[in-house]
């Protein structure tokens, strides 16, 4: 298997809607690593009749595969991409699908948006992800309680704000502040990264700016580094581990400061 | 006796709906009052208020289109944290990139400095003649001809 590579700056949410011939902005604003996001959103349930005519064979695949990327843009830039999916979800049936799904062993990260107490408390203590997510454009529908996240943080799952809808509209900038904060509350902001979120360059910030708006939510100076730059580092060493299995170890040659890695699950 | 504290903040206008290499003019003042809606916008009354003691915006040269911002240190907080909700000067969509925060004026002249040459360096490879390339410099490196240090001190 590929080791996946990564350095420097991190955004980890980039809307599969974004011009992929323009990543060259995105280096411009001083980041190093991206990861390209597709969105499942959740289905209900087909009637069961249906599901038997069809031959198992023609099932489609509850995940679409990722964003092809051409070689071209590979070589002309120096950012490091990564797949990512998000997956919309209400109860704990979708775990079934995930191991079904072909597709989910294609993506590098592994995203979650719970709908439900049940589902974040699934996404909390049982289900196999990285990160959960929120969505911007309604409040959160329950209760973030302290036992949950800190379980949440065990496990090394990350929680995710971004900034890109904030900066488009109003409401959602209020969503994201008021959950940002709750996580300040609930978790002391632990285990948070921030992503953009970005469907085009113009939602896209320098890294510094993107630094400043830890201050907004709730993180002090040192926080508002980590979150771009050491959580995401982590969450995909983490991501990383989830895809081999139990226990782990890569060992590569000391080339330069990086030094060695390990990881372990 | 305690020092008054600034904080100076550099910032680069990206245009993406511009020709790059054009010059790009714009009236100081209505960047700041650009940036002070933000910030009410952002932080309402108390955060306006905080900023607006000591806030000067500079804009300083137009073809890199570098502008500083001068706050009080402390409050410059909100100014940096409302940048990147600016999307439009005008009518004119725009993005803020911080590029520098210091404490001090000159060495936040020193990093434009480092910051125009860069700048030369790369548009320098495009122009054939070197009486162009002559101008080009004088245009870029002229940020202090917009008397910064004497509009901040009669604002001030």
């Amino acid at each position: 298997m590929e080791t996946i590579k990564y350095s420097g700056f991190c955004d980890l949410f980039i809307d599969k809607g974004y011009d992929i011939n323009t990543l060259s902005f995105v280096e411009k604003q001083g980041f190093h690593t991206v990861a390209i996001n597709s969105h499942v959103e959740e289905v209900s349930d087909e009637p069961k009749k249906k599901k038997k005519k069809n031959d198992s064979k023609d099932k489609k695949d509850y995940i679409p595969s990722p964003l092809e990327i051409p070689d071209k843009v590979k070589s002309n830039t120096k950012l490091k991409i990564l797949q990512r999916v998000t997956i919309e979800f209400s109860d704990s049936s979708i775990s079934k699908k995930l191991n079904q799904s072909e597709n989910l062993k294609k993506y590098d990260i592994v995203a979650v948006l719970p709908k439900t107490l049940q589902a974040f408390q699934y996404a909390c203590g049982t289900l196999d992800t990285d990160v959960i997510t929120f969505d911007p454009h309604s409040r959160i529908p329950f209760k973030v309680s302290r036992k949950l996240y800190k379980q949440a943080v065990e496990r090394g799952i990350f929680f995710e704000i971004m900034y890109s809808p904030a900066i488009r509209d109003s409401t959602s900038r209020r969503n994201i502040i008021t959950t940002s904060h709750l996580y300040h509350a609930v978790g002391k902001s632990k285990n948070i990264i921030i992503t953009s979120g970005a469907k085009d360059g113009s939602q896209i910030r320098g890294i510094h700016d993107v630094i400043n708006l830890g201050f907004i939510f709730g993180l002090n100076n040192n926080e508002s580094l980590e979150v771009v730059r050491d959580n995401p580092h982590r969450l995909i060493l983490k991501a990383q581990g989830r895809r081999c299995g139990k226990h782990y170890m890569e060992v590569s040659q000391v080339d330069t400061e990086s030094g060695n890695k390990m990881s372990e699950e | 006796m305690v020092r008054f504290k600034h904080r100076y903040i550099t910032v680069e206008l990206i245009l993406p709906k511009v020709p790059e290499y054009k010059p790009f003019y714009l009236k100081s003042h209505i960047l700041s009052e650009t940036i002070l809606e933000k910030i009410q916008q952002v932080h309402g009354d108390f955060g306006l208020a905080a900023v607006k003691n000591g806030f000067v915006a500079k804009y300083c040269n137009e073809n890199t289109r570098i502008a500083i911002i001068r706050s009080r240190h402390g409050p410059h907080r909100f100014v940096t944290s409302s940048l990147p909700f600016i999307t439009k000067i005008g009518k004119l969509d725009v993005i803020l990139k911080t590029l520098h925060v210091s404490a001090t004026m000159k060495h936040s002249f020193k990093f434009i400095q480092k910051h125009q040459r860069s700048y030369l360096d790369t548009v320098w490879s495009k122009l054939r003649t070197d009486e162009e390339r002559k101008a080009l410099e004088e245009a870029v490196m002229n940020f202090t001809k917009t008397d910064i240090s004497i509009n901040i001190e009669r604002l001030g």
